[in-house]
């Protein structure tokens, strides 16, 4: 029954219009698609966007702390430094404050018999004990015996600054400043 | 704002769906998500039946007097059956059916019959009326309706003038008739090159068509008879019965509103073998339906 369609003779409308064919509907159902498809990007993206608004202010707490941490172990650091230089400046006068007997056993040891030795005498500073002042008094001696001196000084890692001989009579006066070599 | 009208159609799909009065669809896809009214108008009776949104027959009614009378009274219910008005009608007077022979069967010769019948009907066109026709499928005959072009265009005024639109006018008898000849010759009831007799009747309106040989030979018709006079109507088509062999199959189709004139009439064909072929609900599947 349905492939017949009974007869019609109303009067036709003057404004009628013909119906779009039925692949034009791909337009409202596109339409509908973009709209499903935009609504699901923008929550999609509403949603991601909230996730990396909350993942950007963990990042920031997290780089906040770590700045905190960052900072208080530098302030350590400058601490340790700080106690370092103070220890190392302890090493350094620690390692200055050596024994002045050796020396004076090789003072002594290098001169020989014939020649005595009137005066010997030994400065340090508190300040700075590696460097010592060193004067020496030699009865008929001559400057050979002050070499012999410092050699035996260098021998035991002293290097000798700002030397001094006078000569008064048959005194001859020797004065230097002693520095330990460390190296 | 016809702009936003047409994208509002497009959107909502209307734009697609056929217009209540295009003639070249059914009126069940027509109708397809809108509810309408069927409406089978007399020369002094009219009835009704309501179709819902999904073709279902709802309400029905009937009440004697002119279509103008009663649309003026019924307007109101009515309209409250329809979805913006849309009716489809089935004028049961004024129109006669002929028998005519070579008719131009050309390809579009349905749409011509509406826009130019000249070009399909030649020298029997009268401008005065309007067409309706259904060719035998094997021979030249055809049987032609003509309605009073006044008459259509009345009932087309009564009905906008009561808030009312009409999707479609047709004749009910003849829809009758030529689906009930549709389906002896698709189903092949009888054999295409034998013989039978056609009785339809439509609320008082009658027509006989007789084939034999594989031409049809006679047919009768008269409206307005009334339902209440079926020796009348018997007379109607005496003479065709007296012309066909004893044994030929006669069918019979009615409106299928009114079982009493039914059953009378089948009671009066019986002698001559007739089959009742009526589906349930006739009229309105005709109207309603196709």
């Amino acid at each position: 029954m349905s492939a017949y369609v009974t007869h019609d003779f109303k009067t036709p409308r003057p404004d009628g219009s013909r119906r779009l064919p039925r692949t034009f509907m791909l337009v409202p159902i596109l339409f509908y698609l973009s709209l499903v498809a935009g609504s699901y990007l923008s929550i999609n993206s509403y949603v991601n966007y909230r996730e990396s608004c909350k993942s950007r202010d963990n990042s920031k707490a997290q780089t906040a702390e770590q700045d905190g941490a960052t900072s208080h172990i530098e302030a350590d650091i400058a601490n340790i430094n700080k106690e370092k230089l103070k220890a190392e400046k302890l090493v350094q006068w620690v390692e200055g404050t050596r024994m002045i007997q050796p020396i004076s056993v090789a003072v002594t040891r290098a001169i020989p018999p014939e020649v005595s030795l009137g005066e010997m005498s030994f400065e340090r500073s508190v300040d700075i004990p590696a460097q010592i002042n060193l004067s020496v008094r030699i009865n008929s001696g001559g400057m050979e015996d002050i070499g012999r001196i410092q050699t035996a000084v260098e021998s035991l890692k002293y290097h000798a600054y700002n030397s001094q001989q006078s000569k008064t009579g048959d005194f001859l006066d020797y004065r230097t400043i002693l520095v330990w070599q460390q190296n | 704002m016809p702009l936003l009208e047409d994208i509002k159609d497009v959107l909502s799909f209307a734009a697609f769906r056929p217009d209540p009065d295009d003639a070249t669809i059914s009126w069940k896809d027509r109708s397809s998500g809108r509810r309408s009214l069927l409406i089978n108008v007399n020369r002094s009776h009219a009835s009704w039946r309501a179709m819902n949104k999904r073709g279902r027959f709802q309400e029905s009614g009937a009440q004697d007097g002119e279509l103008a009378e009663i649309a003026s009274a019924r307007a109101e219910e009515w309209r409250s059956l329809t979805d913006n008005g849309w009716c489809s009608l089935s004028l049961n007077n004024r129109f006669i059916i002929s028998l005519e022979n070579n008719l131009s069967r050309r390809e579009n010769f349905l749409t011509l019959l509406r826009t130019n019948p000249k070009a399909v009907l030649g020298a029997k066109y009268d401008r005065g009326k309007r067409y309706a026709l259904y060719h035998h499928p094997d021979t030249a005959s055809t049987l032609l309706m003509a309605c009073d072009d006044a008459a259509v265009k009345t009932a087309e005024d009564v009905l906008r003038g009561n808030g009312l639109k009409a999707g479609r006018i047709c004749c009910g008898l003849f829809a009758i008739l030529e689906m009930k000849l549709r389906e002896i010759y698709d189903t092949k009831k009888v054999d295409p090159k034998g013989s039978f007799m056609m009785v339809a009747t439509c609320e008082g309106s009658i027509a006989a068509l007789v084939q034999q040989g594989g031409q049809w030979t006679d047919f009768r018709c008269r409206t307005g008879m009334g339902i209440d006079n079926v020796e009348a109507m018997v007379q109607i088509i005496g003479p065709l019965v007296q012309k066909i062999q004893p044994e030929t199959p006669v069918f019979f189709a009615h409106d299928g509103n009114d079982q009493r004139f039914a059953q009378e009439m089948m009671r009066n064909l019986e002698s001559i073998g007739a089959q009742d072929i009526t589906s349930e609900d006739m009229l309105w599947r005709v109207l309603g339906e196709t």
